[in-house]
């Protein structure tokens, strides 16, 4: 979801979310977890990611389930080129906020 | 061939997982129950071969919390769809209707002294929390009959009425409730006497949760009463089962809505009328009973929430095994 003037939004735990998945690597929720050291949680790191998702910033696939392996298949997390967009839009206006605070 | 000790694991997490199928709609389930369980079950199974037993409870635990404040986070902060907001607005107009409807049917009982306008006024006024108590789960009722299942997209429309509702009636019955109806009982007393007098005593259904609980603690102390002390101990019991029964009726309406028993606007009011009525009777009769010191009064006082719940329960279980069933003939 977008702001009502249709201005993409980026909260602080998607910032967070955005910039882990921007190295590169598709990853799973956990490992988004065990990245963050503290700044995402178990509880709110899928729901973020679902909200993501209906915006557009990420985009999600099944792991393709291992021979001889139990249980349900984990779900990896990418981020799109909207996604890759919004977050250098985000760090350019905060470098530029920031250079203006510092005046 | 199978070893005679052999025992079919079941992977962690899936029992929990095969009774949220029953409770959370395919979207929760694929979005934020399945992602949470297959990490759960990845990492339990890199615990499995290297960690103490107790390393693996506290991960169940965590993981426990996780998808709970996982699930609360999703019904609360995921947008409504444009089908869902309509049906919310459908259901949220049944329930007022309802509610509306309830509330002419119970003043017409109350048999107010209409001495003059004024005097009606204020009488009404000071009865209507009570009066809402009991018309606000009925209007959930009939709001989540309303919900057919083909209009409704997902249950959260009904669950939201549900939730707020009971926020309202426990607002009402633990603060407004008591104190309007001793404000009605001294108008009456007034009205009655024809002057102002000293105001009657207040009874448990005057009294706040502290005042009950320090009448209880009082009558505890004295020991005389043992009926009295019963009598204050129901009516908190009473007032939190009132809160439940607008939970209660949500989960009996979302259980009936869509069955031949809820098409039309009659089916439903008289299926409602039917349930609210048989509900209200049974809570009467179980805060009667449960005041004698005797009798179990939890059981008694809880009897119909529980009673409905596990109708509730039943008729949903059916429903979705006529529709499996349903589902498998067609192929």
């Amino acid at each position: 979801m977008t702001a009502p003037s249709g201005v993409p939004t980026l909260s602080s735990k998607e910032l967070a979310i955005l910039n882990l998945l921007a190295a590169g690597r598709s990853m799973f929720g956990l490992e988004l977890v065990a990245a963050a050291k503290g700044d995402l949680k178990r509880g709110t790191v899928y729901v973020t990611l679902n909200r993501m998702e209906d915006k557009g910033y990420v985009e999600s696939e099944t792991e393709t389930p291992r021979p001889g392996a139990a249980g349900l298949p984990r779900r990896l997390y990418r981020p799109t080129a909207l996604g890759l967009k919004v977050l250098n839009a985000w760090a350019a206006v905060r470098a530029e906020l920031s250079w203006e605070v510092s005046k | 061939m199978t070893a005679p000790n052999y025992r079919a694991s079941i992977l962690p997490g899936q029992r929990v997982r095969a009774v949220l199928v029953w409770i959370v709609g395919a979207t929760t389930l694929c979005r934020v129950v399945d992602p949470i369980v297959a990490d759960y079950q990845h990492e339990v199974g890199q615990h499995t071969r290297r960690g103490s037993r107790l390393k693996r409870m506290m991960l169940s635990a965590r993981w426990g919390w996780a998808l709970v404040a996982a699930l609360l986070l999703d019904a609360l902060t995921r947008p409504y769809s444009a089908g869902e907001r309509r049906a919310l607005a459908h259901v949220w107009k049944h329930a007022a209707v309802g509610c509306g409807l309830m509330m002419v049917f119970v003043m017409s009982f109350t048999g107010v002294p209409l001495t003059t306008a004024t005097r009606a006024i204020e009488f009404f006024v000071l009865l209507t929390p009570s009066q809402l108590a009991v018309a606000i789960p009925f209007g959930v009722l009939l709001g989540a009959l309303a919900a057919q299942r083909s209009f409704l997209p997902s249950r959260r429309p009904v669950v939201a009425m549900s939730l707020a509702s009971a926020v309202v009636v426990c607002c009402l019955v633990t603060v407004v409730y008591p104190r309007a109806n001793q404000a009605w009982r001294v108008l009456l007393y007034e009205s009655l006497a024809g002057s102002k007098g000293p105001s009657p005593t207040m009874g448990p259904s005057e009294m706040s949760f502290s005042e009950l609980r320090q009448a209880e603690a009082a009558t505890a102390a004295t020991g005389v009463d043992a009926r009295m002390q019963s009598r204050y101990r129901v009516e908190r019991q009473r007032r939190l089962a009132l809160t439940a029964t607008c939970v209660v009726f949500g989960c009996v309406g979302m259980a009936f809505a869509g069955t031949w028993m809820a098409r039309t606007f009659t089916r439903r009011l008289m299926l409602g009328a039917g349930a609210a009525t048989a509900y209200y009777a049974l809570s009467i009769l179980g805060s009667r009973v449960a005041t004698y010191p005797q009798t179990g009064w939890v059981a008694a006082v809880w009897l119909p929430p529980m009673a409905f719940s596990m109708l509730a329960m039943a008729a949903e279980l059916l429903r979705r095994r006529a529709e499996l069933r349903a589902c498998v003939k067609d192929g």
